[in-house]
């Protein structure tokens, strides 16, 4: 008696995964030669574009070779505002944010990382002679009237906060140069930004009335400083592209090709997340 | 459930699960087209939002730059446009993705169109921008208005989008109607299957319902008890409505176990069964008993496994009954069978003691009983054990310990009771009972045996149990009972009958052994029995002897006067016995002697005689042999000293009527002492008995030998005429010891006597005088130089001494051929001529005895020389006669004659058959003369010789024909030619008319029989001329001629008949 419907059952639920795998089967994900859509934020010197409107800087750079490495084909770029990098990445409107995001623990939680690709710390870019004799973002927070200047969503913009920098006295601003304008300008007094991005746009910009203040105390967090780790950003769900991602950039970290290549953005030796191949 | 309806269930089930699949195949298909939609519509609708925001960031920017805002840079508005454009560009290829959403479905018709335009429209935008970025003020006016077409060809494409997700929609809703339709028309194919199968199951179970009920109620109607039972012993349910054969009330027993309702012995025996009923998934079928209510019951349970269940139903019937019955018939049917046996038992018993062992060995075996014995009682009452079977009571001493019938045994009950009696407990004093007791038995069977009405025997039977009250048992052990008796009463009468035929048997074998003939006969005398000894007596048949009178068989002298007195005897009561001379079939006689007596039944009548015969012959004969013996010798069975004078007596007393004389010789053997004495007496009887025998072989019948002594005989002569024939006689005897005697041992003895001859009555009158005369004679005779005689008177010494001289010179003739013949010539009387001669024999004149034939042819004939002479004148005779016929004379007939001695010696055919032979004379011509006396004295003898005679073709005539006796009727039979008639009648011729009467009368008688007739001694013409008167037709005689010499014979006669050409 139990045979027919052991049978039966046997085949509705046969069928009934065949169909459940066919309704949860998701569209072939981008695979060999499909091409990436990438996610970028102006931010020199990790994403921005040059004179001829191409998209450069070492995060799309790095990941177009790397894509050539993983076996894909083009590397799309589409723009987005910085705060917008995560949440884009996330509705799925593109695969991997190429734009020099740091790891942190908060975005962890959102999106899965690769390895970094460099190691970045923190500057501060003051008005030229710091005239308030900003070193650190302690001596913001210990300051009364002192303004700081940050990317909106940027690391700094938490460690400011973290080390005691009232908000009303945090000036958010959405692209770097917009920041350093503020700080020239005298409306902040303080840009908290990664060295290389201060760095390169100093070199790039041509901007005056500006320096980094020297020296700099990195805020330290339980007695260590911390240095920012940049690096591609993926959807948690998207395990076996980041996977791919991080096996090419195995080979490629520390390689004289990588330091080339990003030694043309404003990276020195030790921005290298490894040390440096021979 | 079976395979079938298995396989029935199959199809709406696979239909419904087809169903079910074509539902979510459906269901499938809609979700991906609403997916696919809603992606398509989402990602439209994200893709024309990003494009719009980043394409009015780009104007913003761009705005705000003409403002002479610096910090932006002017990348920023390549790039926002570049996103614009890239988004713009993916809905124009139906490309995008949004919160998992992705699509890849290009777009088409208006749609198309309005991507086409907005693209076109951003583009111009982005070209105007890419070259303001080189000189960002000159273009700047520029971009705006481009802007704004971008913008409204941004609302041209939401419009188209619209539109076209409102058609999709249409398109959605159509195959959800259509989806719902088939799960609608699938839903109701459902419930009809759902309705068909629920009106399946409740007719199923509604017959289910039914059948329970039924198989409830059937079950319930159960007169026995029925449980539903666990793997454990529990009690599940109860059914039946025998409440008496549950061991407690239903009601409690359902949730009990049977451990706990019965000892532990007897529920686990049933769990066995429980457990091997699952085992085995077949009904077990289980016995057993309970206590219940104080009565034993005994149920025969069947254990059948629930099927797919660990229990089983224990259906339990109440069979005490019929055990019982069974038991009992059982117990009927061992005692059939013992009876049966007993019965059996009864045929094949040889006798009491047998039929005893083996009923109490058939009780054992076939009645089942422990033990059995038989207890005999005697004349006496007293009570021994005859047999006995079984184990139950192993000293056979205990039975036997009370032994008589009037104590207090059981054994003595029985027997004064003289009925079945059963005990149902061994509880009496019998000094076997505790043995059985022991051995595990309660009941005691006893069966008394009746012989006439008197109780003789008991069967005593020993059982595990006896129920006294079973009266198909005791009807059944009457049988038995009664079969016994039969049977002992049958075994008595066997006995009896079989000692009487033992007796009958020997009686009979006594009356066939017996030597004496027994006859029983009824009261007419004819034969009811006869042994064999009877018939053998009387020379009759066995068995062809009963059925006939006795009379009739039993040949005595004087049967009428013998019978007769038998008769008066036997009905006067009394008996009979007498010697009886009687006679053998064969005629042989013999002497027996008869004893009769009467048979009398139980009342006293005489029914039977019997006779017995006893044969006495032999007595008779030895009482004659014994006579013998004093008469006789025994060594030389001859007359002894007694019988010779009793017999001279009688031969005195004979010839002194007769005229005649009788002669004694007294014979004494010489020198019979010196053998005796050297050879010994054995040699010298057989010398004794060997005289005898040769002196006996030479006696006529008319003479007595005797011996007188030691060495002595005494031979006695009667019918003597001369004394000279005693001196014959007495040299016959000299002659005939004259041979030596042969002894057994070989030796030769040759013997001599001396003879005395006395005679009656020359010398005396009566026997002792004889005898002693002859003796004294017997002695002259030894004085005289022994072997010779002597008569006692001188005178006829004398005379014998002459004639012994002419026998010895006959002999010597004879020896010499000293013979010769005559020939007289035979005349036929009615021509006158020849017909041949008579041949006559003469001694010659050289012979140195003279005498003539009437001398010499006697005294031949006594000493047998005769036969010699004989020979020699026949052969002379035929000689003689060829040599005449060679000489070619007429012969006719020559006429020999022949002393009956020859005929009596036998062999003369042959002879005579030689001779011819051999001298060549024709038989026909050769005639024999034998004298009428000598022929009438030979008889049967001398007919066969003259019929070999006849054969030959000799011629044979009757000498002296009327001297004799002759018997006609003898005379007819022979074959004789003639008749010579005797010259005593003829020489009266012819004056004597008596004689010539005579003559007539022999020529008649000789022609009446076929015979020629010749005259003897004519010597006259007148006798001769009578004789041719009255027919005779030959003669012979000195008329003719006196007998002549060959020659004379030849000269005269031969020579002067006219000779045969």
């Amino acid at each position: 008696m139990r045979t027919p419907y052991l049978l039966a059952g046997f085949i509705v639920i046969l069928v009934a995964l065949v169909l459940g795998r066919a309704i949860h089967d998701d569209p072939a994900r981008a695979g060999d030669g499909s091409a990436l859509r990438a996610l970028y934020s102006i931010e020199p010197p990790f994403a921005y574009i040059d004179a001829h409107g191409r998209v450069t800087g070492e995060a799309p750079e790095m990941l177009r070779v790397l894509a050539r490495r993983a076996g894909f084909g083009e590397v799309e770029f589409i723009h987005a505002e910085f705060g917008q990098l995560l949440h884009d990445l996330h509705v799925g409107r593109a695969d991997i944010v190429a734009s020099g995001l740091f790891v942190t623990p908060e975005r962890a939680q959102r999106a899965r990382f690769t390895r970094p690709t460099a190691q970045v710390s923190s500057a501060l870019l003051v008005g030229a002679g710091n005239p308030l004799g900003l070193h650190g973002l302690d001596d913001i927070a210990a300051h009364p009237e002192a303004v700081l200047a940050v990317i909106d969503g940027a690391v700094e913009l938490t460690v400011a906060q973290r080390v005691g920098v009232p908000p009303a006295r945090i000036q958010r601003h959405g692209d770097a140069t917009s920041a350093a304008v503020a700080v020239i300008e005298g409306r902040a007094d303080a840009l908290a930004l990664s060295d290389v991005s201060l760095r390169h746009m100093l070199a790039v910009s041509g901007l005056t009335g500006v320096e980094l203040a020297q020296p700099y105390r990195p805020p330290q967090r339980e007695g260590r400083s911390e240095p920012g780790w940049p690096a591609f950003a993926l959807r948690p769900q998207d395990e076996a592209l980041a996977r791919r991602i991080d096996e090419a950039m195995a080979g490629y970290l520390g390689s004289p090709a990588h330091r080339a290549l990003v030694a043309a953005f404003g990276f020195g030796p030790d921005n290298l997340p490894v040390p440096a191949q021979k | 459930m079976n395979g079938r309806s298995a396989m029935a269930g199959g199809p709406p089930v696979f239909g419904l699960a087809l169903l079910l699949c074509a539902c979510m195949g459906l269901m499938t298909y809609a979700h991906m087209r609403w997916d696919d939609s809603l992606a398509a519509a989402l990602t439209a609708r994200d893709n024309l939002a990003q494009s719009r925001r980043y394409a009015l960031l780009a104007q913003l920017d761009t705005e705000r730059l003409l403002t002479g805002v610096t910090t932006i840079p002017r990348t920023r508005v390549i790039a926002h446009l570049d996103r614009a454009l890239t988004i713009a560009r993916d809905l124009r290829s139906g490309g995008g993705a949004i919160a998992g959403f992705s699509v890849r479905a290009p777009v088409a018709g208006d749609v198309a169109a309005a991507v086409d335009a907005y693209l076109a429209a951003l583009a111009d935008a982005r070209a105007i921008m890419e070259h303001q970025l080189d000189g960002f003020e000159a273009g700047g006016s520029a971009l705006l208005p481009a802007q704004r077409a971008v913008d409204g060809r941004a609302v041209a494409l939401e419009d188209a989008l619209l539109r076209h997700l409102a058609a999709q929609r249409r398109l959605l809703r159509q195959h959800d109607t259509a989806t719902l339709a088939l799960v609608a028309i699938l839903g109701l194919l459902v419930l009809f299957y759902l309705y068909v199968a629920h009106r399946r199951r409740d007719t199923a179970v509604d017959a289910l319902l039914g059948s329970e009920s039924r198989l409830r109620a059937f079950v319930d109607s159960l007169p026995e008890v029925a449980f539903m039972l666990d793997r454990h012993g529990r009690y599940i349910e109860s059914f039946g409505n025998a409440g008496a054969l549950l061991a407690s009330p239903a009601e409690t027993l359902v949730g009990r176990t049977v451990e706990e309702v019965f000892p532990a012995d007897v529920s686990s025996r049933f769990l066995a069964v429980i457990r091997q009923a699952l085992a085995r998934q077949r009904t077990q079928s289980y016995e057993y008993t309970l206590q219940l209510a104080g009565r034993q019951v005994v149920f025969d349970a069947r254990v059948s496994p629930v099927p797919g269940s660990d229990r089983v139903v224990w259906l339990s019937w109440d069979v005490t009954a019929r055990r019982r019955a069974e038991a009992h018939l059982h117990a009927l049917g061992r005692l059939y069978n013992f009876l049966s046996q007993v019965n059996q038992t009864i045929v094949w018993s040889a006798d009491e003691d047998d039929l005893f062992e083996r009923i109490c060995r058939v009780a054992i075996e076939f009645g089942a009983y422990r033990f059995a014995w038989v207890m005999r009682a005697d004349e006496a009452g007293r009570l021994a054990l005859r047999a006995s079977a079984g184990s139950a009571v192993a000293d056979r001493a205990q039975l036997v310990s009370a032994s008589a019938t009037d104590d207090g045994s059981v054994t003595a009950a029985v027997m004064r009771s003289g009925r079945l009696y059963r005990l149902s407990a061994l509880d009496g004093d019998d000094a076997w009972m505790p043995a059985a007791r022991a051995a595990g038995c309660s009941g005691y069977v006893g069966l008394p045996i009746r012989l006439d009405e008197r109780v003789v025997a008991v069967l005593g039977l020993i059982a595990r149990e006896v129920d006294p009250e079973d009266e198909d048992e005791a009807r059944l052990l009457d049988e038995v009972m009664m079969d016994l008796s039969f049977a002992v009463r049958r075994l008595r009468d066997d006995r009896d009958r079989a000692r009487a035929e033992q007796s009958a048997r020997l009686l009979a074998a006594a009356l066939r052994s017996t030597r004496d003939g027994v006859v029983v006969t009824d009261l007419d005398g004819v034969v009811v029995t006869v042994n064999e000894a009877f018939c053998e007596l009387n020379g009759l048949d066995p068995g062809a002897a009963e059925g006939c009178k006795l009379v009739s068989l039993l040949d005595v002298e004087g049967a009428d006067a013998v019978y007769a007195d038998i008769d008066r005897a036997l009905r006067g009561g009394g008996f009979w016995q007498g010697e009886v001379a009687a006679r053998r079939r064969n005629g042989e006689a013999w002497s027996g002697w008869l004893s009769c007596a009467s048979v009398r039944d139980d009342d006293g009548r005489a029914t039977h005689r019997v006779s017995v015969l006893t044969d006495i012959t032999q007595a008779r004969r030895t009482e004659e042999m014994l006579h013998h013996l004093s008469q006789y010798d025994p060594l030389t069975d001859l007359p002894n000293r007694v019988l010779i004078q009793s017999r001279l007596t009688h031969a005195i007393d004979l010839a002194s009527r007769r005229g005649t004389r009788v002669a004694v010789l007294f014979l004494d053997l010489d020198n019979f002492k010196t053998i005796n004495d050297g050879l010994g007496h054995a040699a010298g009887d057989e010398v004794l008995a060997a005289v005898a025998q040769r002196l006996r072989a030479r006696l006529r019948r008319q003479d007595t030998l005797g011996r007188q002594g030691s060495d002595e005989f005494v031979l006695l002569l009667e019918n003597i005429d001369q004394p000279g024939e005693a001196a014959l006689v007495a040299q016959g005897v000299f002659d005939n010891l004259s041979a030596p005697v042969r002894l057994a041992s070989g030796q030769d003895i040759y013997l001599q006597v001396s003879i005395g001859i006395s005679l009656y009555p020359d010398n005396g009158s009566s026997a002792e005088d004889l005898i002693r005369d002859a003796d004294a004679a017997m002695y002259q005779a030894k004085r005289s130089g022994r072997n010779t005689l002597r008569f006692y008177t001188d005178a006829y010494t004398d005379e014998a001494t002459q004639r012994l001289s002419l026998e010895t010179g006959l002999r010597r003739a004879l020896e010499n051929d000293e013979f010769e013949l005559r020939f007289q010539p035979l005349v036929d009387l009615s021509d006158g001529a020849l017909i041949g001669a008579e041949v006559l024999v003469r001694l010659s004149a050289a012979a140195s005895v003279r005498a003539g034939p009437s001398q010499f042819i006697p005294i031949m004939e006594a000493n047998g020389l005769i036969v010699q002479l004989g020979e020699r004148v026949r052969e002379l005779a035929c000689r003689q006669g060829r040599a005449w016929l060679d000489a070619g004379y007429r012969l006719g007939t020559l006429a020999v004659n022949m002393s009956v001695a020859e005929i009596r010696r036998g062999g003369l055919e042959r002879r005579i058959e030689r001779l011819l032979g051999d001298t060549g004379f024709p038989a026909a011509l050769l005639e024999l003369e034998v004298t009428e006396s000598s022929l009438m004295e030979q008889g049967d003898e001398a007919r066969h010789f003259l019929d070999a005679i006849k054969r030959l073709g000799l011629r044979m005539a009757i000498d002296d024909f009327g001297t004799g006796y002759s018997s006609l009727a003898y005379l007819k039979r022979l074959p004789v030619n003639k008749l010579k008639i005797d010259r005593s009648f003829i020489c009266d011729l012819p004056g004597d008319a008596s004689a010539v009467e005579l003559v007539d009368t022999i020529i008649t008688l000789g022609h009446k029989l076929g015979m020629s007739v010749l005259a003897e001694g004519v010597e006259t013409e007148g006798q001769r001329d009578l004789l041719r008167a009255h027919g005779c037709d030959a003669c012979q005689g000195y008329l003719y001629a006196e007998p002549l010499t060959a020659a004379e014979f030849e000269r005269r006669f031969l020579r002067a008949a006219p000779r045969m050409e």
